[in-house]
């Protein structure tokens, strides 16, 4: 190596370290301050959390939820990835419904289940109990508040991810390959499992490591569903040791240290199952072609989806939204839109709405150039050794640990000096950029990959350097994902819940944890409009996306 | 440099520009309490914006607001409505940090209310409307900081669809045809809910509890969660049901309400808190809710701190808030309500 090329990569380091370090300070540190406090005095927080009575339900109910959650998610997942693959051409707007449950906020979601579902008065409930096996019933058959269907909402929640990364991971298979695979003799089943699932592997294995993180960080069904069981799981369990008076950051960190391993254990084994990542450059000169051609069938498996995961909850959603008490009797003389005029005349709704346009637009706009500088440092920087693999870490963190966990560590570390940030929308964009910088680098970083270092070589040895390069080329390229990234972020920050449950204060609040306090006090119609409006902020976002990124811009995610 | 670099600089720029917004951006309005109390009253209007943090139902609180605020125009009352478990751990914070939001705070945990007076939590009352004789200062104000607001008897609530003929003794809740159709309150971090169920224990009759294991009760957060559950039919009947069920009747929904002869009651007490960052509005406030008009609002359908106030009160009763006793602080420490919450979940979530 000579002199001059060591000086360019010291430049190279000095550059590129100050981004890590603000990275570090930001996911790593609050980490380390829960883990400081759960081991304090003796480990009081782990003898505190795990001396508990009832731990080893809570235990088990987490691992339940994840792993039960996660084969739903799997395989709802992959069969409507597939069937999708395989709609008519006249069905193709269905594409999208499977990614549609993400633009519905999950409390949303939740609440809408709880509508149809509840034993007494949920409307699919007294639907069945008009089945002549049901008649004698007087709640039921369905009762939304038990595991089983904490698990069985949660597996829906989940799915749309699964389908995002098996959907896109077929769809960046090129022709090439399959025409060489059926060329060579093979069959379509044949070239299904040698050529597609081989290269679906990294899809897989991300979809399925993401849906299990997140189902053993699910938050939101348990919380809002889980209590009048006592259903528990470990993020529910951080969120009661942190809301208490006094406050035990110490047990709560205990709490989530479990989910921390395993967050940790799941991104270290996705890297090695994964490996070197070039191996799955998929750009080809063709496009995928679906195996096998179209199928009417392919349009009914995901109509039916699209019907239970999003039709449904949303009827039963504006149903309440349009009465003045949640009863399960209706009659037309109940409906009024009085809610609706609630949204305007309850204090705090629309500061909320600003509050999370805000802080998603500000946090959205901080990762981007964020996710940009490490997705370069990781693809094109293959002698920053050591900063790659740093920043590929504390870039992955945030994906493998629950929101709720960020939460608490934002909680502590910024109701202490020396940055005491407690009440400021400032809190929420910090915690809203940790959450999003795995989306926003790992989208740039698979595009930046898949796109290989062919065309930046056409372009040099065509005589542009590297800016020219990067501006011609590169940029242009990576725009879509740019977008796609963006429409992402802002749908899952407008929606956010679990981290901003722990960081909001009383009166700096987002939408969602505004409608989880009037969730527990029981006002359940105001939830409902809440819940539209939501629905309609984050559909504006869509909408937006839409017109600056093309109308198959949600299809990209 | 190339854009890459570019980028990343500007990247790291971004995030430590946002950790500066955010080292700046501090709260409170830095104001301080006033002489006389016409000075507080001008000092208020300045400030122009009073929070209260409170557990009492929503609907009253909403009535408050707008009571407050067409008692003193220009000055705008946010509340913030939660449980016990909500609230406490936000004012310890709010404490701590010196980021004051609310500026009046009203809880029913009375052992909470006794660690906090030996805090810096609370700013002495000053509101001339203490010393209303009908208020009686001696039996309402708890060492210059706490005052009592308001009441509440909870009773029998029941939804009128499904259990036509009514409830009139405890023991009436435990019909087996109310199986898994019968709400309770969770009192995990809510002290006040400890010492209901304490006392229940024994004047709803031996054993209460132990007797209404036996009809699986659901769980809600609150009695205001308890009463929107009754109405939508979700639960049948609820043991200690609060007296806002009378506003949902008012409402349309098919709910009824009764005393039980030996009924559980809780007072309110609130105080002024000393990181309020409107601290002359929140003594306005103060003063507002002993008042009879913040008096009619605040404790509609609930127990006033005055007699004779409409729309207030038992009907063909005088009782007024004096006469609910507030817990004993000894019996609620953390411990005692910790160890409390294992037993009743065991007994409740098993």
């Amino acid at each position: 190596m000579t002199g001059l090329g060591s000086k360019a990569i010291w430049r190279q380091r000095l550059i590129y370290l100050p981004l890590i370090l603000v990275l570090g300070y930001l996911v790593v540190w609050p980490l380390i301050k829960l883990q400081t406090l759960a081991f304090e005095n003796g480990a009081r927080g782990y003898r505190s959390q795990y001396g508990r009575a009832d731990i080893l339900d809570t235990l088990q109910t987490t691992a339940a939820l994840a792993f039960f959650s996660l084969v739903i998610a799997m395989v709802c997942g992959t069969v409507l990835a597939f069937a999708t693959s395989r709609l008519p051409r006249r069905m193709g707007f269905l594409r999208l419904v499977p990614i549609l449950p993400i633009v519905i906020p999950s409390v949303a979601n939740v609440v809408g289940f709880a509508f149809l579902l509840s034993p007494g008065p949920g409307y699919i409930n007294i639907l069945l109990r008009m089945l002549p096996w049901w008649s004698d019933l007087q709640s039921g058959p369905v009762n939304v508040y038990s595991p089983t269907w904490i698990i069985i909402i949660t597996g829906f929640s989940l799915t749309s991810f699964v389908y995002l990364f098996v959907s896109a991971g077929m769809q960046n298979i090129s022709g090439e390959h399959l025409e060489a695979a059926q060329i060579s003799g093979s069959t379509t089943i044949g070239t299904f499992f040698k050529i597609v699932l081989p290269l679906l592997r990294p899809s897989l294995i991300y979809g399925a490591g993401v849906a299990l993180l997140l189902g053993l960080g699910q938050f939101t069904a348990p919380l809002l569903l889980g209590q009048n069981e006592g259903v528990k799981v470990l993020a529910t369990e951080m969120y009661l040791r942190a809301s208490e008076s006094p406050i035990n950051f110490a047990a709560a960190a205990a709490a989530g240290s479990p989910l921390v391993v395993v967050g940790i254990l799941v991104v270290f084994g996705q890297k090695v199952l994964l490996g070197n990542q070039s191996r799955f450059v998929t750009h080809g000169g063709k496009s995928f072609a679906p195996v096998g051609g179209s199928s009417p069938w392919a349009a009914v498996i995901v109509a039916v989806y699209g019907l239970v995961a999003l039709v449904l909850p949303l009827a039963g959603v504006i149903i309440v939204s349009l009465t003045p008490y949640w009863s399960g009797e209706l009659s037309w003389d109940l409906f009024t839109l009085a809610n609706y005029e609630a949204l305007i005349s309850t204090p705090g709704i629309v500061d909320s709405v600003v509050t999370s346009v805000v802080t998603s637009i500000i946090a959205v706009l901080i990762c981007v150039p964020i996710g940009f500088g490490v997705a370069n440092l990781m693809v094109r920087r293959q002698d920053l050794k050591i900063l790659r693999t740093l920043a590929d870490l504390v870039t992955a963190l945030p994906m493998g640990i629950p929101a709720v966990i960020f939460g608490v560590g934002f909680l502590l570390t910024y109701t202490e000096p020396p940055l005491i940030l407690y009440g400021t929308k400032a809190v929420i964009v910090l915690v809203y950029v940790v959450l999003m910088i795995p989306f926003a680098t790992r989208m740039q970083l698979t595009a930046l990959i898949s796109m290989g270092d062919k065309y930046e070589e056409a372009s040099a040895v065509s005589g542009a350097g590297p800016v020219a390069t990067m501006l011609r080329v590169t940029l242009p390229m990576l725009r879509p994902t740019i977008l796609s990234s963006i429409a992402l972020m802002f749908i899952l920050l407008t929606h956010e819940f679990a981290a901003s449950l722990m960081v909001r204060s009383a009166t700096t609040q987002v939408m969602g944890t505004l409608l989880y306090d009037h969730w527990s006090n029981g006002s359940y119609t105001l939830v409902a409009a809440m819940a539209i409006l939501m629905s309609a902020v984050t559909g504006a976002g869509v909408a937006v996306a839409m017109l600056v990124g093309g109308r198959n811009v949600l299809e990209k995610l | 440099m190339s854009f890459p670099k570019i980028k990343a600089a500007v990247a790291s720029g971004a995030a430590l520009a946002l950790i500066l917004t955010g080292c700046s951006s501090g709260s409170g309005s830095g104001s301080e309490l006033a002489g006389s109390w016409d000075e507080i009253v001008t000092a208020a209007r300045d400030e122009g914006s009073v929070t209260i943090y409170s557990t009492h139902s929503p609907d009253n609180l909403e009535a408050l607001k707008k009571a407050f605020e067409a008692e003193y125009p220009g000055i705008s009352l946010t509340y913030v409505r939660g449980t016990d478990a909500d609230i406490l751990p936000k004012i310890e914070v709010e404490n701590s940090t010196g980021s004051g939001v609310a500026d009046v705070h009203m809880t029913t945990d009375a052992g909470w209310i006794s660690r906090s007076l030996e805090t810096d939590y609370s700013a002495e009352v000053v509101a001339p409307a203490i010393e209303n004789p009908e208020y009686d200062a001696a039996e309402s104000v708890i060492e210059d900081k706490f005052f009592l607001t308001s009441a509440t008897v909870f009773g029998l609530g029941w939804n009128t669809t499904n259990v036509p003929e009514g409830l009139s003794t405890p023991d009436d809740v435990l019909n087996p045809r109310l199986q898994g159709k019968v709400g309770i309150q969770n009192p995990n971090g809510i002290a006040t809910y400890v010492d209901m169920y304490r006392k229940i224990d024994v004047d709803y009759g031996a054993d209460f509890l132990d007797r209404l294991v036996t009809v699986k009760p659901r769980v809600y957060p609150s009695a205001v969660a308890i009463t929107q559950a009754l109405a939508s039919g979700e639960v049948w009947a609820a043991p200690m049901a609060a007296s806002n069920i009378v506003t949902e009747q008012d409402k349309g929904a098919p709910v009824g309400f009764a005393l039980p002869e030996k009924p559980w009651g809780v007072p309110w007490y609130s105080h002024v808190l000393a990181s309020a960052p409107n601290p002359n509005a929140a003594q306005l406030l103060a003063d507002f809710l002993l008042t009879p008009a913040g008096q009619a609002a605040i404790s509609a359908d609930y127990l006033s701190v005055l007699p004779d106030v409409p729309g207030t009160g038992v009907p063909g009763s005088t009782v007024t808030a004096q006469d609910v006793e507030l817990g004993d602080p000894d019996t609620l420490d953390p411990e005692s309500v910790e160890q409390f919450q294992a037993e009743w979940e065991q007994k409740f979530l098993r």
